[in-house]
């Protein structure tokens, strides 16, 4: 047989090694450090605020309780019959039967004897838009006694700390449901040091429970400004003084969902009252 | 030599470089490995969280000239800078934040794999409902979820590498196979997984904390086992009550005598069996209940060593009523409560003869 | 003596190093490989795995006669007549009508013994064994449905309460556990491709279809741990595919069933019918 030539060889050499690579361009490489994800190409990162974001001439001003000169206040209610109290059975743990030797009730929904509806959270979800609020230093406290959650709603800022407390002689866990926040679940053993949990995104309402004894429920609302109230036993309730200016206020049960929001113009020293009415 | 036909050969040679240099893109190719209309081609790059200081720090170890710390980073806080540029810190909305950059090359061959290999049980869109996944209980993960039950971490996320270890090692007793892929393969895999966070969750979200599996150090019990199985017992049933959720393994006599409760007192019914609860876990939509394990009967799924159930207990199992022990209890106790239910396993599970006579044993007194 | 010395290869290349090293390790190390009693799939734990045993020696020997028997007729004609020193080979193509007749008759003979044989008793075991479906109604009969998926296996007991599709249906993944000495009957359907199942130590082994239900059934004789493989090449995991089947006594049996059975009514959720894939009973 007749050896190839040298340039048959070669000619088909070739043709064989353009089956080898053929990648595609290289891409272009990644923002450096400070330039943060929202510059990085095709990114879909969250929204960066901190380099570069347009600020407006007349950007948000910083809060100060001397700017709030108006009240709002008023009170929750549940329309139609006062439902009969569920009791609860505890005895998953005897020591949670013994700080409740009178029997327990199912803490969800808790209505006096005039339709008034408690633990229900009420805050302003538009028209706060115009300040910045500075986060309270010191954490809101949700306390675990007598195997119940105390209080049973709380509300904090954003970046605020909730700081969970076990006064019992047993052992909880601290289990957060939150949807935009990062949940955690965490235990404490009877005389544990306090929990600290932050969570940064508003969120309305967060359940926490303890999954030990499952008839324990809180809920946390988080939200970016301090315009926030729960309702008392007879489903009143007042929030922080506010500025002169339009709000929506909402208000959320953890049974009855969300009641329909209010829109309210409220003027300097102004007192206002609305009410919200929710039903089964 | 003679003998061999070296233009035979060239021209073969060349006409398999020939063949291969026409065929069309896998997208196109009726051959390739994913169902017809099924893109497998991702066209944009992601940046995905990275994992916190300490990763890099171990890193730059092994690294020294990639990774080096820069204290005026990070707006005097001091943070990490990549060389090649794949990880970056940057500030987004007043927070310090660790990224990944993953290219599109990148995420098309981890897609390749994850269509071919993963997808008949986590879905096309790693939602978890894929075909082989019907009528499966509990379902597969859905990457878009963001939880991982078994990687053994306390932060929110897995890193790559505790994931990697969770594929390769399989969730036994489930359809979640031990993989035996190349690393390679694995680590685009990953990165897809994360890729396939919705926005402002799970790796696109700003506030969450990648973390390594929980550090697993020395146990204390190492050479006296029966005094550590004795002390987890005393723990299981006293300090963590961990009879609430899972069974208790004792009579209900010996369980007040252990908890130093007073005479008489009755604890939940059906004692020696498991306590359905609540998980955060969704399929198709509603959420699931989880059922505690039962030691003697349940297989557990990340392992049953000392040191594996150290590490599930003290992470905790994320999405379930299992919380995160570590901290809660000393180390030595997480460590002992390990040894009792190790024990446990070994001595009944799958012996039936021995096990029935044991819980016979446990409900004879008839209050649990 | 002498002729068989000239035809013969020398004996020196028997046990030359090309031929006698490799032949004599093959012949070793089939010989210790089958004392070891784990090479093989055991002895047969069901009460008509004897039938397979029976059938696999009937073909054997009836195969080593007609082979020992067709070389003894080729060597002989070669060696009688072939060429040698004052002999001249005979020549012969077989193409008279002597040869063909007889070619014809001896190929008939051999169907009938061998082949007829075998498929009586073939047909004998798939009648009296296999396709000898225990009677679902009878309460003896352990029912089971099978589930199979890329890669594993999902089995549903009927629980305590014997009714498949309700709370307290034991579904289990890979692992099955049985009565001894009752007839297991299966009703079997796939996921998505096509998958066996296989219990080698049962001897039984079936196809598993999507889109429709294959039933087989066995009957085990002996308690204790075996194994369940996939025997239909079903993807990338096929080979992992493998699951554990337990035969308890009847007594042990029925602990663990109202166990399984009261763990299953716990867990179950009414709501989620997507779960429920229980089918009707195919008889």
């Amino acid at each position: 047989m007749r050896t190839p030539s040298l340039a048959q060889t070669l000619i088909l050499t070739s043709l064989a090694l353009t089956a080898c690579g053929g990648g595609g361009d290289t891409p272009a490489p990644p923002p450096g450090p400070g330039a943060g994800p929202g510059a990085g190409p095709g990114s879909t990162a969250p929204a960066n605020g901190g380099s570069g974001a347009a600020t407006s001439a007349a950007g948000p001003k910083a809060w100060s309780d001397s700017a709030g000169t108006a009240t709002l206040s008023g009170s929750a209610s549940l329309a139609g019959d006062v439902p009969a109290p569920i009791q609860i059975a505890m005895d998953s743990d005897p020591k949670c039967v013994e700080m409740n030797s009178g029997g327990a009730t199912d803490g969800s929904v808790l209505v006096d004897a005039s339709g008034g509806l408690q633990n229900v959270f009420v805050y302003v979800s538009k028209g706060t838009d115009a300040w910045t609020f500075t986060v309270p230093e010191e954490p809101v406290i949700l306390d675990q006694m007598g195997c119940n959650y105390t209080p049973r709603v709380v509300g904090m800022m954003t970046g605020q700390a909730l700081r969970v407390q076990n006064s019992d002689p047993t052992v909880h866990n601290v289990h957060t449901y939150p949807k935009k926040n990062r949940a955690s679940n965490v235990s404490q053993p009877a005389g544990s040091k306090p929990l600290e949990i932050e969570m940064k995104r508003s969120e309305v309402l967060v359940a926490v429970k303890c999954d030990m004894h499952s008839w324990m429920q809180a809920r946390v609302g988080i939200v970016d400004h301090p315009f926030f109230a729960v309702t008392a036993a007879d489903g009143s309730f007042t929030l922080p003084k506010l500025a002169a200016g339009e709000y929506t206020v909402s208000a959320v049960h953890e049974v009855f969902g969300k009641a329909s929001k209010q829109t309210i113009t409220i003027g300097d020293g102004e007192a206002q009252s609305i009410s919200f009415e929710f039903s089964k | 030599m003679r003998g061999i036909s070296w233009q035979g050969l060239a021209v073969s040679l060349g006409a398999l470089g020939l063949l291969t240099s026409l065929q069309t893109s896998d997208d196109e190719n009726p051959h390739a490995r994913a169902p017809r209309g099924v893109s497998l081609v991702v066209t944009a790059g992601s940046w995905l969280r990275a994992p916190s200081a300490d990763w890099f720090a171990k890193q730059a170890k092994s690294e020294p000239s990639r990774f080096t710390h820069d204290a005026t980073a990070a707006g005097g806080v001091g943070g990490w800078v990549d060389s090649r540029g794949e990880y970056s810190l940057s500030e987004v909305e007043g927070e310090w934040a660790y990224w990944q950059w993953v290219s599109p090359e990148r995420l098309t061959a981890g897609r390749r794999d994850f269509v071919q290999f993963c997808s008949s049980c986590h879905g096309l869109d790693g939602d978890g409902y894929g075909r082989s996944a019907q009528h499966l209980r509990p379902t597969p993960r859905s990457f878009q979820q963001n939880k991982f039950k078994f990687t053994k971490v306390i932060a929110d996320l897995p890193s790559d590498e505790a994931l990697m270890n969770l594929i390769k090692r399989g969730l036994a007793g489930t359809p979640m196979l031990p993989w035996d892929l190349s690393d390679v393969q694995l680590l685009d895999i990953i990165q897809y997984i994360k890729s396939l966070s919705p926005e402002e969750s799970g790796w696109r979200d700003v506030y969450s904390q990648v973390g390594d599996p929980v550090e697993v150090g020395e146990d204390p019990w190492a050479d006296i086992k029966e005094r550590a199985i004795a002390r987890g017992r005393e723990v299981y049933h006293g300090a963590a009550s961990c009879h609430l959720c899972h069974p208790g393994y004792v009579t209900n006599e010996q369980l007040r005598v252990l908890r130093k409760d007073p005479e008489g007192t009755v604890y939940r019914e059906d004692l020696t069996y498991p306590a359905l609860k609540d998980s955060e876990y969704e399929v198709l939509g509603r959420a699931t209940k989880v059922m505690p394990p039962d030691f003697t009967w349940h297989q557990l799924r990340a392992g049953i060593t000392t040191a594996d159930l150290f590490q599930t207990i003290a992470s905790g199992i994320k999405g379930t009523a299992m919380p995160q022990w570590k901290g809660a209890i000393p180390d030595e106790d997480l460590w002992a409560l390990a040894h009792y239910v190790e024990d446990l396993i070994v001595s009944y599970k799958d012996q039936p003869a021995v096990r029935g006579a044991f819980m016979k044993g446990l409900r004879a007194s008839g209050d649990n | 003596m002498s002729m068989l010395k000239a035809t013969l290869p020398s004996l020196a290349f028997l046990r030359s190093r090309w031929l006698g090293c490799p032949l004599a390790l093959m012949l070793t190390s089939t010989w210790a490989l089958a004392q070891d009693k784990r090479w093989g799939p055991g002895e047969a734990a069901s009460d008509y795995g004897y039938r397979f045993h029976d059938l696999f020696w009937l073909i054997t020997i009836l195969v080593s006669v007609a082979f020992a028997l067709v070389v003894i007729l080729l060597a002989i004609p070669v060696l009688r007549d072939r060429e040698r020193p004052g002999h001249r080979a005979s020549f012969d193509h077989g193409k008279s009508l002597h040869d063909k007749r007889l070619t014809a008759v001896i190929s008939i003979v051999i169907f009938i013994i061998l082949d007829a044989w075998v498929l009586v008793i073939a047909m004998q075991d798939l009648r009296e064994a296999h396709w000898a479906l225990p009677d679902a109604e009878d309460p003896q009969t352990y029912r089971v449905e099978v589930l199979a998926q890329q890669w594993a296996w999902n089995f549903r007991a009927p629980g305590v309460d014997g009714e498949f599709g309700t709370a307290d249906d034991i579904i289990t993944i890979n692992e099955l556990v049985v009565p001894k000495d009752r007839p297991v009957s299966f009703n079997m359907s796939s996921k998505d491709v096509i998958h066996a199942l296989f219990l080698p130590e049962m001897r039984m082994k079936m196809d598993v279809n999507p889109g429709s239900i294959n039933k087989t059934w066995f009957r085990p004789i002996t308690a204790g741990d075996f194994t369940i493989l996939c025997a239909e090449l079903c993807g990338f995991a096929h080979y992992q595919m493998s699951g554990k089947l337990r035969v308890l006594e009847q007594g042990l049996f029925n602990e663990w069933e109202a166990e399984a059975s009261k763990l299953a009514s716990t867990a179950f959720d009414a709501d989620d019918t997507e779960a429920q894939w229980a089918w009707d009973w195919e008889k």
